[in-house]
C-alpha cells in the first residue's frame, strides 16, 4: 500500500494539468469578492476591506524509524482564509480589545475548499465563510468601540490598517517532480545505519516535500499568485543517558528542489557524524550553571538572535499594551556592538550557498517583501512591519505572515546578522580566552549545536529567552583541551544579552526552521556568523527521571540479529 | 466457561504461513514476560499485546469536489502490563497526568521484525515502569481506607484462547472517493441547504491479541462509515443539522449509489420539512411515540450507559480528597423495562455487522448474554476486570489498543413479547392523549445526533458525552398526529426530565428497527464518527411512552446570511 500511494502522488505532483488547476480558484475568489462588496455598498458597517487567501498544497511525508518505513503519506489540501475589516482604517475590528485576553478570539481557522471542483462549488463555500467572517467582524467592532471608550488612552494611537498600493503578480503555480517511492528504501536504510550503536533508542529519518500555490485577492485590487516548493531531509538519533536525561541530536537540510537534496553518500556521512556525536554526548559530563564569556557558534548564533531580538522587533507587538515593547524606545540608540548590522530580507533565496526557508516575494497580506533593517552599525533602526502601523512606522515592509488558517501579523523571514569586522575562528577563540583571563575565569563555553528555543515577550511573565543547547564545549583559559558538556540551556534577558555581543566571526551559517507565534507556524531562516558575548548565562536543562530501558535492545540480543 | 468446540474449529482454520509481525511481537512479549524486572519491584504477572493493523481511507467531499483524501496504512500496538497479582494490581486506577501500565504507540508500517520488536520493547518498558508506580499509588490509597471485606479481585484470568481468522482486504479508496463526490454533488441542486459535507471513512485489516498466559487470537477488523451531513436555517434563524449514515463492516457492503442518493434526497426533504415547520411555542405533556430511528436513539441514550459490569476506574486521592467513582450500571433484580421485554447482547448474532466478534478484546470467546428478562435486570456485560455483579468475563471486554477492556455491548437487541401494529399504537396513543385534553399526540421520528456539531467549516464529529441534565438529545423530526391521520410538523422542542426511569413508562411497542453506530468503551453512549468509538448494532422497537414532557427550546438564533447562496444563481 505505501508504494502504491507514493506512486500516485508522484504522478499528481508532476501532472501539469493538476498544477494549473488554480484558475477556477482565482475566478471564484474574484466573483465572490465583487458580489460581497457590491451587496454591502452603502450599508452601515459595511466591510471597508475584504481579502481572500487560498493555499493549495500537495504534501508528502515519509518517515523511517528503527530501520523500517514508519509513515508514507501524501495529501492535497486547499485552505481559504478570509480577512474582513469593518469600521475604517483608523479603528477597525482587528483592534486589540484590552483586558479581554483570549476571550476575544473569533475562532478563525480557515475553510477547506473543494479545489478540484468547479467555480460554483468554490463560490458556495467562499460565500459561507465570508458570511461567517463578516458576522464575527461586526460582533467585534462593537466590542472594540466600547472598549476604547471605557479604557484609558492607548500609548500608541496609530491606525489599525495601513494604506498600500494594490499589487498584481501572477506567478506560475507550484510544481514539484518528486517520486517519494524511490526514497522509501533510502530513508529506511539510513535509519538502520543509526542503530549501529546499541544504546540508540530513536533512529529516525524523515523526508518532507511541499508544493504550495498561494492565491491572494483583495478588495483593493491586489491579485497575487506565488509558488513555494520545499523539501526537508532530517535525521534524529536519541537515547536515554544513565542519569535519565533524554539525549537527542538532529541534522537536517531544507532545499527548494529535489535535485538539491543531499546525495545518499552525504546522508550516510551524516549518520556517521550523528553516531560519533551521540556517543561523545553520552560520555560527556553534565554542564553546570554559568555566567561569563561565551561563543555562540554559527547557526546557534542565528537562533539566539531570532529569539532575543527578532520577536521583539515584530512591529505589531509595539502597540500591544500587554507586550514588553523592549525596543520601542530604543530607536536611534546603540544597543549592541557598532560592528553589528541585523536585517530581515525575505527576498533572499540563498545565503552562503544555502537555501533559505524564509524566502518569499509577497507576504501573506499581498505586500512585496522588503529588506527591513533592524540594527545598523549597532544602532536600533526599525521593526518588521505588517499592515498594522505603529508610531513612526506607518507602512508595511512585507512582513505580514501567517500559517494557513490564521490571520497575519508581523513575523520574521530571513533574519541576517552581519559584521563589519569579521574575524577568523581562531582569532575569535583567542578573544574568548582573553576575556576569560580578564575576568579571572578558568573556563568559558562555546555553544555549537542548538535544538531551537523560545521566548516570552509579554509583561506578565519575565521578558526572557531560552535557547536549547544540544552540545557545548568547555574551553579552558590555561590551554587544556576542550571538554564536551551536555544538559544546559542558554537563558537571559534581551537588552543585556544583545548588548553583550563584542565580536563576530567570518563564518556565516544558516539555520532553517519553522517559528511558532500567534499567527501560527511560518518558515524562516536565521543567518549569523559566530558571536562572542562577554556575559551570558546558562542553566541546567530539564531532564526526565526515568531509567534507561531495562532490557537490551532486541537486535542486540543474539536471537534476533539475522532477522 | 469457554465453548471448546468453537475454539477447536477456529484453530483448524488457522493459517500456517509465517507472519513476521506477529512472530516478532510474540518474541518480544515472551522476552519481556520472562526477563522484565525492576530492582526492588515485582515483575509483571500478566502482559498482553494488542495489534491493530489497517489500511485506512478518509475522504471528505463538498458539492462534487473532494476536500480531504487521506490514505495510509496504520499499525498501532497496545500493551497491557499488570503488576501485583489478580487480587490487587495496577489496573483500573488513575492518577492525574500519570500512566497506569496500559498504553499504545504507532508501529513501523513495514513488515520488519526487528523494527517491530524495537517499538514493542520501548512501549513495554515504559508501561511496566508506570504499572509499578501505579500499583504503589493504588496500594497507598487503599491502605488509608477502611477495608472492604467483599471487594472483588482486580483481575479474573480465564483460559487462554487461540484462533486465527483472515484479515479483511484493503478498502478501494478510489471508489469511495467517487461515491463521496457523487453524493456531495446532489446538494448543488438544493440552494436552501446551507452547508453539506459527505464524509467517508473505511479501515480494514486485522486485530491480533496475544498475552503471557498463552492467548493468541487474530480477528478480521473493519469499519466503514459513510455520512451525508447537511444543515438548513429556518426563516427565524434557527439551524438544524441532520445526516444520512451507513455504518458497515466493509465499503462493498454499502448500498449502490442510486440508493445512497435517494437517502441523501430524503435527508434534504426531511430538512426542508423541518425548515418549513412552525416553531413550537408551548410545552407538551402527554404520550409520545418514538418511531424507528428515534426509538433506537432513545434506547441508545437510556439503556446503553447502564449495561457494563466493569467497575469504573478509581481516581487517586489528592490533598483535597476525590469523589469515589460509582458504577452507573443497572442493579441486578431491579425492574428496568415493563414486563415482557427482553434485552440480549449477542456478538455473533450477525457476522456481517461491524460490531460482531468471535473473541472479545481480551481474547475471551464471545457469549450471548440475556441482560434483561421480562423487564428485570439479570446480568451485565463483563470483562476480565470483575465486579460483584459481573464476577467473570462473558466475552464483552472491549477497548482500543492500550486501554483496559470494559464490558460493552456489541449486537444489542430489545425485544417486546408482543408487537403492536402502527394503527393500534396510534389508537392507544390518542386514547392516552385524551386524558391530557389533547386531540393529537406527538410522534418523534428523529433525534439530533450530538456527535455531529455544525460549524462554519462544516460538520465536526466528536465525542459527546451523556449529559446528566438531558441524557436524551433534542428531537429533530416531530409531528403532531391527529385521529384523522393528519400530520403537522413542529420544530424547536427539547425533552424535559426524560431519563432511564422513563423506560418503565413504555406502554406498547411496534416493529423493530436496527442501526449501527459507534460508542465509547465504558458505557458512554455517543461515539466519535472517525476514530473514537467502537461499533455497536442496536435493534429496538418503535415505542409508545405514556407521558413525556417537551419544552420549547429557547436557544437564540443567528440571522440568515445577507447574500443568497451562489447556487441560487443557477
Amino acid at each position: 500500500m505505501p508504494a502504491l500511494l507514493a506512486s500516485a502522488i508522484a504522478l499528481a505532483l508532476a501532472d501539469p494539468a493538476l498544477a494549473a488547476a488554480d484558475e477556477p480558484i482565482l475566478e471564484a475568489l474574484q466573483a465572490e469578492l465583487a458580489r460581497t462588496m457590491q451587496a454591502w455598498e452603502g450599508q452601515e458597517d459595511a466591510p471597508y476591506f475584504l481579502g481572500y487567501r487560498v493555499s493549495d498544497s500537495f504534501q508528502v511525508e515519509l518517515r523511517a524509524e528503527q530501520g523500517a518505513l514508519a509513515a508514507s503519506r501524501a495529501d492535497r489540501r486547499c485552505l481559504l482564509d478570509v480577512s474582513v475589516r469593518v469600521g475604517n482604517p483608523e479603528l477597525d475590528n482587528t483592534h486589540a480589545i484590552r483586558d479581554e485576553y483570549w476571550f476575544n478570539q473569533t475562532g478563525h481557522q480557515g475553510l477547506r475548499l473543494p479545489c478540484e471542483g468547479d467555480v460554483l462549488a468554490l463560490r458556495t463555500e467562499i460565500w459561507r465563510e465570508t458570511d461567517q467572517e463578516i458576522r464575527d467582524a461586526l460582533r467585534t467592532i462593537h466590542k472594540v468601540r466600547a472598549n476604547r471608550s471605557v479604557k484609558v488612552e492607548e500609548t500608541d494611537r496609530s491606525p489599525d490598517f495601513s494604506r498600500e498600493e494594490p499589487q498584481v503578480h501572477l506567478g506560475e503555480p507550484a510544481a514539484l517532480e518528486f517520486d517519494p517511492r524511490a526514497w522509501e528504501p533510502v530513508i529506511a536504510g539510513l535509519s538502520a545505519l543509526l542503530l549501529a550503536d546499541p544504546s540508540v533508542e530513536v533512529a529516525m529519518v524523515q523526508l518532507d516535500a511541499l508544493a504550495r500555490t498561494q492565491t491572494i485577492v483583495t478588495s483593493e485590487g491586489t491579485r497575487i499568485r506565488q509558488p513555494r516548493t520545499w523539501l526537508r531531509v532530517a535525521m534524529e538519533i536519541g537515547s536515554t543517558a544513565p542519569d535519565g536525561m533524554e539525549l537527542d541530536l538532529y541534522r537536517w537540510k531544507d532545499v527548494h528542489t529535489p535535485g538539491d537534496l543531499p546525495s545518499q553518500e552525504v546522508l550516510r556521512g551524516w549518520t556517521d557524524e550523528l553516531l560519533r556525536d551521540h556517543a561523545a554526548l553520552r560520555a560527556a559530563p553534565r554542564g553546570e550553571p554559568y555566567s561569563g564569556p561565551l561563543i555562540l557558534r554559527g547557526a546557534a548564533a542565528g537562533v539566539f538572535v531570532h529569539e532575543v531580538l527578532g520577536h521583539r522587533a515584530e512591529g505589531h507587538r509595539q502597540k500591544d499594551e500587554d507586550e514588553g515593547q523592549t525596543f520601542r524606545d530604543q530607536v536611534g540608540r546603540l544597543v549592541t556592538h557598532p560592528s553589528i548590522t541585523i536585517y530581515d530580507d525575505p527576498r533572499l533565496e540563498t545565503y552562503a550557498n544555502e537555501f533559505l526557508n524564509g524566502h518569499y516575494l509577497y507576504d501573506d497580506e499581498g505586500q512585496p517583501a522588503q529588506r527591513a533593517v533592524i540594527i545598523e552599525d549597532g544602532v536600533f533602526r526599525g521593526f518588521l512591519m505588517s499592515r498594522s502601523p505603529i508610531e513612526g512606522f506607518g507602512q508595511s515592509n512585507g512582513h505580514g505572515r501567517a500559517q494557513d488558517g490564521r490571520l497575519p501579523v508581523s513575523r520574521m523571514g530571513n533574519t541576517v546578522v552581519e559584521s563589519s569586522e569579521p574575524m577568523p575562528w581562531e582569532q575569535l577563540r583567542r578573544r574568548l580566552i582573553q576575556a576569560l583571563r580578564e575576568q579571572g575565569r578558568a573556563w568559558g563555553l562555546v555553544v555549537d549545536e542548538i535544538g531551537g528555543g523560545f521566548t516570552t515577550t509579554g509583561r506578565t511573565f519575565p521578558n526572557s529567552f531560552n535557547v536549547r543547547v544540544e552540545t557545548a564545549w568547555r574551553v579552558y583559559a590555561d590551554g587544556r583541551p576542550d571538554e564536551l558538556v551536555r544538559g544546559i540551556d542558554l537563558v537571559g534577558t534581551p537588552l543585556v544579552a544583545i548588548g553583550s555581543i563584542v565580536a563576530a566571526g567570518d563564518d556565516p551559517a544558516v539555520f532553517n526552521g519553522f517559528c511558532g507565534a500567534e499567527s501560527g507556524s511560518v518558515p524562516n531562516s536565521a543567518i549569523s556568523p559566530s558571536l562572542l558575548m562577554l556575559q551570558m548565562e546558562v542553566q541546567r536543562k530539564e531532564k526526565d527521571q526515568d531509567r534507561p530501558p531495562l532490557l537490551p535492545r532486541p537486535d542486540t540480543e543474539g536471537e534476533g540479529r539475522d532477522s | 466457561m469457554m465453548p471448546t468446540p468453537l475454539v477447536a474449529t477456529l484453530l483448524l482454520a488457522a493459517p500456517t504461513h509465517a507472519d513476521p509481525v506477529v512472530e516478532a511481537l510474540r518474541a518480544e512479549l515472551d522476552r519481556a514476560a520472562a526477563e522484565l524486572a525492576l530492582d526492588g519491584a515485582q515483575p509483571p504477572y500478566f502482559l498482553a499485546y494488542d495489534l491493530m493493523e489497517t489500511e485506512h481511507v478518509e475522504i471528505r467531499a463538498v458539492l462534487g469536489g473532494v476536500i480531504e483524501d487521506e490514505r495510509a496504512p496504520r499499525r498501532e500496538l497496545g500493551v497491557a502490563v499488570r503488576v501485583g497479582g489478580p487480587d490487587e494490581d495496577n489496573a483500573n486506577f488513575t492518577a492525574l497526568g500519570q500512566g497506569d501500565g496500559f498504553g499504545s504507540r504507532d508501529l513501523v508500517i513495514q513488515d520488519h521484525p526487528l523494527a517491530v520488536r524495537h517499538d514493542a520493547w520501548l512501549l513495554t518498558d515504559r508501561e511496566y515502569k508506570q504499572a509499578v508506580e501505579n500499583l504503589a499509588r493504588k496500594q497507598a490509597d487503599r491502605r488509608a481506607e477502611v477495608q472492604q471485606p467483599d471487594r472483588p479481585p482486580d483481575y479474573a484470568p480465564g483460559d487462554p484462547s487461540q484462533s486465527s481468522q483472515p484479515a479483511l482486504p484493503p478498502p478501494d479508496g478510489d471508489t469511495l472517493a467517487e461515491t463521496a463526490r457523487a453524493l456531495s454533488a446532489a446538494f448543488r441542486a438544493h440552494p436552501q441547504v446551507e452547508s453539506s459535507t459527505v464524509y467517508a471513512l473505511s479501515g480494514t485489516g486485522r486485530r491480533v491479541l496475544m498475552d503471557s498466559l498463552g492467548t493468541q487470537v487474530q480477528r478480521p477488523l473493519g469499519e466503514t462509515d459513510l455520512r451525508v451531513v447537511a444543515s438548513v436555517r429556518a426563516p427565524d434563524g434557527q439551524a438544524a443539522w441532520d445526516h444520512a449514515s451507513w455504518y458497515r463492516l466493509t465499503a462493498d457492503q454499502l448500498p449502490a449509489l442510486p440508493e445512497l442518493q435517494a437517502e441523501a434526497e430524503a435527508l434534504t426533504a426531511r430538512l426542508e420539512r423541518w425548515r418549513q415547520a412552525p416553531s413550537a411555542e408551548e410545552e407538551y405533556v402527554g404520550p409520545v411515540i418514538f418511531e424507528g430511528d428515534a426509538a433506537v436513539a432513545l434506547f441508545r441514550s437510556l439503556l446503553l450507559p447502564h449495561l457494563s459490569g466493569t467497575p469504573p476506574s478509581q481516581k487517586a486521592k489528592g490533598r483535597f480528597g476525590q469523589e469515589t467513582a460509582r458504577s452507573d450500571a443497572f442493579r441486578l433484580g431491579r425492574r428496568v423495562l415493563p414486563k415482557g421485554y427482553t434485552v440480549v447482547d449477542d456478538p455473533l448474532a450477525d457476522p456481517t455487522s461491524p460490531a460482531s466478534f468471535a473473541f472479545d478484546d481480551e481474547g475471551v470467546p464471545a457469549q450471548r448474554v440475556e441482560l434483561i428478562q421480562d423487564g428485570v435486570s439479570r446480568s451485565l456485560l463483563a470483562s476480565r476486570t470483575p465486579s460483584k455483579d459481573a464476577p467473570t468475563s462473558n466475552g464483552h471486554g472491549r477497548c482500543f489498543p492500550g486501554q483496559m477492556a470494559r464490558g460493552m455491548p456489541s449486537l444489542l437487541a430489545v425485544t417486546p413479547d408482543r408487537e403492536t401494529s402502527w394503527r393500534r399504537l396510534v389508537q392507544k396513543g390518542l386514547t392516552l392523549a385524551a386524558d391530557y385534553d389533547l386531540d393529537y399526540l406527538l410522534v418523534v421520528r428523529r433525534l439530533r445526533d450530538p456527535s455531529i456539531e455544525g460549524g462554519s467549516d462544516g460538520p465536526r464529529f466528536f465525542l459527546a458525552q451523556a449529559d446528566e441534565e438531558a441524557p436524551v438529545p433534542a428531537p429533530l423530526e416531530v409531528v403532531r398526529l391527529y385521529a384523522d391521520g393528519r400530520e403537522e410538523p413542529v420544530r424547536g422542542l427539547r425533552f424535559e426530565g426524560l431519563d432511564r426511569r422513563s423506560l418503565r413508562d413504555i406502554v406498547a411497542a411496534g416493529t423493530v428497527h436496527t442501526r449501527s453506530f459507534l460508542a465509547q468503551p465504558g458505557g458512554k453512549p455517543w461515539g466519535d464518527g472517525a476514530t473514537h468509538g467502537l461499533p455497536v448494532t442496536l435493534t429496538a422497537p418503535t415505542v409508545l411512552l405514556s407521558e413525556v414532557e417537551l419544552l420549547p427550546d429557547e436557544a437564540t438564533s443567528e440571522k440568515p446570511p445577507r447574500l443568497p447562496s451562489p447556487l441560487e444563481e443557477r
